[in-house]
């Protein structure tokens, strides 16, 4: 594995919020924790940069977020999908799905004769 | 408390607080987790804190989409309310087709007499005359020992050679004739003008010209001069005159058309040389109509002292066989509606009137609505509508009523100007009478006064009163049928009575259209066919 993170591309983090909420109700704190862990630190993400990005989608009405007392007793702001986020999440998997597919496709196919 | 429970303020956290917190729970909890993982405390604020970024900038984008979100939420929702205050009224409305009709045809009626009034009140007395400086033209009589006569020839004549206060005076009269064109006999109104009569009125026609000195002179040729409207409609708006004559007691050379809005006098259709005919000299021969235009700077009174002193210099000459004591001077615009001013007022007045009876009876009837919905409010201030809500609700359902009326009135009144129109006498010069814009604004206002009068009274009567013993009266069922049956009876007798005093308008035109038409005998220039 490559040492240093790569740059996210552009609206990956709407994505990735959308699959992480998919999965339920969270904060922001949580959702961070999330990303971390699951791409490795292999994705350069600014923590900070989370938090504009979860009000953006709030303004599409793509989630919706209410204070609310966590199990260790302190206010957070969670977040979650509404039925439009979730057709969103729907739609933007699959095409993340074909475009890595196609993707995956080109990259790793070697051609049977010269291709000239 | 349970962890799902929602905090109290979660909706309406300010938006500085809200960012604030969000992000400062983020940088503690990063922090404890460091401290979890065993990294000492001070270094561990110091790594969330430069694992977050710019806490400065992300903070400011933050709050200023959130405060953009909440600014188009509140716009939306704001326009949801209005749709649905507007829903509720329209269902409302439809609830009760009757009162619905008759309120909206109530306020036509109102709105759309007042209109048409308005149209023609200001067409006749606000509107200045179509000429250029109309302050300088004055109507000339003479005033008799009993009341007053049209200037004879042979005085007109002296008035015009002596008299100072005057940049020039001119001579005519007009009468119904039938005349011979191309097309066949056609009734039309002719006037005979003196030659000073154009250059007064500073006419420049809109096609040809007008008669030359040679032809004003007994023996002249014969050249008219026609209407824009005679023009267009009988001649077919030819632009060559020269294959066009008019035979009334002459054959006439048609030679000149005048501009649109010209029709002095009576709105004639042709005008011909006064001075063809020859005149009489007599001093008692009252066959004229005179008009004039004073010297920038002469008053009308001037004007008349000195008519005054020319006259009896004139009596004393020409005694007995002459009648004259003096000069009658008034301005022209003044003249021509001063006999249509005080029943031209009455007429706005009474639709004024008409308007705010109509006003006053809806909003009874609105009111004994709203009392008979008093239960249905306050049930709903009991289950927590805000009073400004329910005030927006009845305002919603008056201004939706208003804005019927106006529509309709709108259409009424085109109507009724159509009839106005006719039944109006030609020298109102009415023809040209529209809707203009002003109109519109002063029926959009009066439609905008009688919501606030219909809508605002019953919302805060009803809304006012106490929920709980609104509750109890409500339980009644709030009207009897024989109070319904009252207030139907008013409407209705509302309505009889704004036909009545339409009626009545449109009597008081034609009264005041004979007021007008009816002459004292000399003036129409009948007498060159009477010698």
């Amino acid at each position: 594995m490559s040492a240093t993170p790569m740059p996210l591309l552009k609206g990956t983090l709407d994505v990735i919020i959308l699959r992480t909420l998919g999965w339920g109700p969270a904060h922001g704190y949580a959702i961070s924790r999330w990303i971390r862990q699951t791409t490795g630190e292999e994705l350069q993400i600014e923590e900070g940069a989370l938090y504009p990005a979860l009000r953006r989608l709030e303004e599409r009405g793509w989630v919706d977020s209410s204070w609310k007392t966590t199990e260790t007793g302190r206010d957070a702001k969670v977040y979650r999908l509404t039925a439009l986020g979730r057709q969103q999440l729907q739609s933007e998997l699959r095409s993340w799905t074909r475009y890595v597919a196609a993707m995956t496709r080109v990259l790793e196919t070697r051609p049977a004769e010269a291709l000239a | 408390m349970r962890p799902d429970e929602e905090l109290p303020l979660s909706r309406a956290l300010p938006v500085d607080e809200d960012v604030d917190r969000e992000l400062a729970y983020h940088l503690a909890e990063r922090e404890r987790e460091l401290v979890a993982q065993g990294m000492l405390p001070e270094l561990a604020r110091a790594e969330a804190r430069a694992a977050f970024g710019d806490l400065k900038r992300v903070g400011a984008e933050c709050r200023e989409i959130t405060r953009r979100a909440r600014r188009a939420q509140r716009r939306a929702e704001r326009l949801e309310g209005v749709r649905q205050d507007l829903v509720l009224a329209l269902r409302l409305l439809r609830k009760t087709p009757g009162f619905t009709l008759a309120a909206v045809l109530t306020l036509a009626l109102g709105i759309g007499a007042n209109a048409a009034i308005f149209s023609v009140v200001n067409q006749v007395l606000l509107k200045p005359l179509p000429y250029e400086e109309p302050g300088q033209l004055v109507d000339l009589v003479e005033s008799h020992a009993k009341g007053w006569g049209s200037p004879p020839w042979a005085n007109l004549l002296d008035w015009r050679a002596s008299a100072r206060s005057f940049q020039g005076m001119a001579g005519y009269g007009s009468s119904m004739e039938t005349a011979l064109i191309s097309a066949g006999p056609v009734r039309i109104r002719e006037a005979e003008v003196s030659q000073d009569f154009f250059p007064l009125l500073r006419v420049t026609p809109l096609l040809g010209r007008l008669p030359l000195p040679d032809e004003q002179r007994i023996g002249g040729n014969p050249v008219a001069v026609v209407s824009e409207r005679f023009w267009r409609v009988q001649l077919g708006s030819p632009s060559d005159l020269s294959s066009q004559r008019i035979r009334t007691s002459r054959d006439y050379q048609v030679i000149g058309v005048l501009p649109p809005e010209f029709g002095f006098p009576s709105n004639s259709d042709m005008w011909v040389p006064l001075e063809l005919s020859e005149q009489t000299m007599s001093r008692t021969a009252h066959n004229w109509s005179a008009i004039a235009r004073l010297r920038p700077g002469v008053t009308v009174a001037d004007a008349k002292r000195e008519l005054d002193t020319l006259t009896a210099r004139l009596a004393a000459q020409y005694q007995p066989d002459f009648d004259a004591t003096g000069a009658i001077v008034t301005p022209l615009q003044s003249l021509l509606t001063s006999s249509a001013r005080a029943p031209l007022f009455l007429l706005l007045g009474a639709s004024a009137l008409l308007l705010l009876a109509a006003c006053t009876n809806l909003a009874s009837s609105m009111l004994a609505r709203g009392l008979a919905r008093s239960r249905e409010v306050a049930v709903r201030i009991a289950i927590g509508a805000g009073r400004l809500r329910i005030v927006r609700q009845l305002f919603t359902e008056a201004a939706l009523l208003a804005l019927l009326g106006c529509v309709a009135g709108l259409g009424l009144a085109a109507l009724l100007l159509r009839v106005l129109v006719h039944l109006a006498p030609a020298s109102l010069n009415l023809a040209s009478v529209r809707l203009d814009g002003w109109v519109l604004l002063f029926t959009i206002l009066a439609a905008m006064t009688t919501t606030v009068l219909i809508g605002l009274f019953p919302a805060l009567r009803t809304s006012g009163a106490a929920p709980g013993l609104a509750l109890r009266e409500g339980g009644r069922g709030g009207q009897s049928p024989a109070e319904r049956r009252i207030w139907n009876g008013l409407v209705i007798a509302e309505v009889a009575l704004a036909a009545t005093l339409l009626s009545g308008s449109g009597l008081l035109i034609r009264s005041l259209g004979r007021v007008l038409e009816v002459d004292p005998g000399f003036r129409e220039s009948g007498c060159s066919r009477w010698r």
